[in-house]
């Protein structure tokens, strides 16, 4: 049995398709927590120090984490 | 050395704000010795911006633990320059998929990857450059608050170690013993930057500014502010 056979064969019972969408899920998901943590740990820097382009700062942390739901959304739709 | 933008004017609130006549002054020019030894900060440019590693007098910034009579005479963060290493492993990784895709094309991984679903090979370029936008970002943020305070009560080091775990230090001026300058390698002496190292009394911990810009300059500042905080 060729390479090409056997991905044929592996690709045909969906198990690694099953594998594939679930650890690209699951990495999408821990990213989800990474930035939701960064927005809190930058929150906490802000009231640490004080600067007047914390609320730009705030915008960008924010959009971050939306960016992140955006593409666990597309991976949901597309994959 | 300090750069020769605009000096700061003579009535500035940090040189205002030093209580006059506590320690006459001994050369007989009504000038307090405190008053004296802040007044060499209008030598320094005040910063315009925010975003400076070395700023003099900075501007609406504050801090938690900031009094209300204390004044920030100098916010330092790491040299600019250090920051060059984060910022060309972001853009080789931002290049690398355009890199890796046709070499992949030719070992099958991407035809491979369309057979298992026709989606995922852009939602792993999607998550890849968000992961980019990520590191970016953390890093940043890790420059711009890793910052240190010089007031004309103490110094503060505030460091951010990584997403869960950040130290706050800080000495007042009176407890100070000894302020050193620490400058090498090659990067440091091109671009002027170097370690400034303030020991404290015994039981402290000392405190270290990173790769600061101008090591000299900010030791100079301490060493006068310092002067300014015991004649006051």
């Amino acid at each position: 049995m060729n390479i090409d056979d056997l991905i044929t064969t592996l690709v045909s019972t969906t198990t690694i398709y099953h594998l594939f969408k679930g650890g690209m899920l699951l990495l999408i998901g821990l990213y989800i927590i990474f930035s939701l943590i960064l927005v809190r740990q930058v929150s906490i820097m802000m009231t640490l120090v004080v600067v007047p382009v914390s609320p730009t700062f705030r915008i960008i942390i924010r959009l971050h984490v939306f960016l992140s739901l955006l593409v666990l959304l597309f991976a949901l739709i597309i994959i | 050395m300090p750069p020769k933008n605009t000096p700061i004017a003579k009535n500035a609130p940090i040189v205002s704000q030093v209580p006059k006549n506590q320690v006459p002054s001994s050369d007989g020019s009504g000038i307090s010795r405190a008053e004296q030894a802040m007044a060499f900060l209008s030598k320094y440019p005040q910063a315009k911006h925010n975003f400076s590693a070395f700023c003099v007098l900075p501007r609406n910034v504050r801090f938690q633990t900031q009094e209300d009579t204390e004044d920030i005479i100098l916010l330092l963060r790491r040299h600019p320059v250090t920051n060059v290493p984060w910022i060309l492993i972001a853009i080789l990784f931002m290049f690398a998929p355009m890199a890796a895709l046709p070499i992949s094309n030719l070992g099958g991984l991407v035809a491979f990857l369309d057979r298992i679903s026709i989606g995922l090979l852009p939602t792993l370029l999607a998550f890849w450059y968000l992961g980019i936008v990520g590191y970016i970002l953390v890093n940043f943020f890790f420059w711009y608050f890793n910052v240190n305070i010089i007031t004309n009560r103490r110094l503060i080091d505030l460091d951010f170690y990584n997403l869960l775990y950040r130290e706050f230090s800080e000495a007042l001026l009176v407890k100070i013993e000894d302020v050193t300058s620490v400058s090498g390698g090659f990067v440091g002496a091109i671009f002027d930057y170097g370690d400034v190292i303030v020991q404290t009394a015994a039981t402290m911990e000392r405190l270290e500014f990173d790769r600061v810009p101008h090591p000299q300059e900010v030791v100079r500042i301490i060493t006068n502010v310092m002067e300014a905080a015991r004649y006051r």
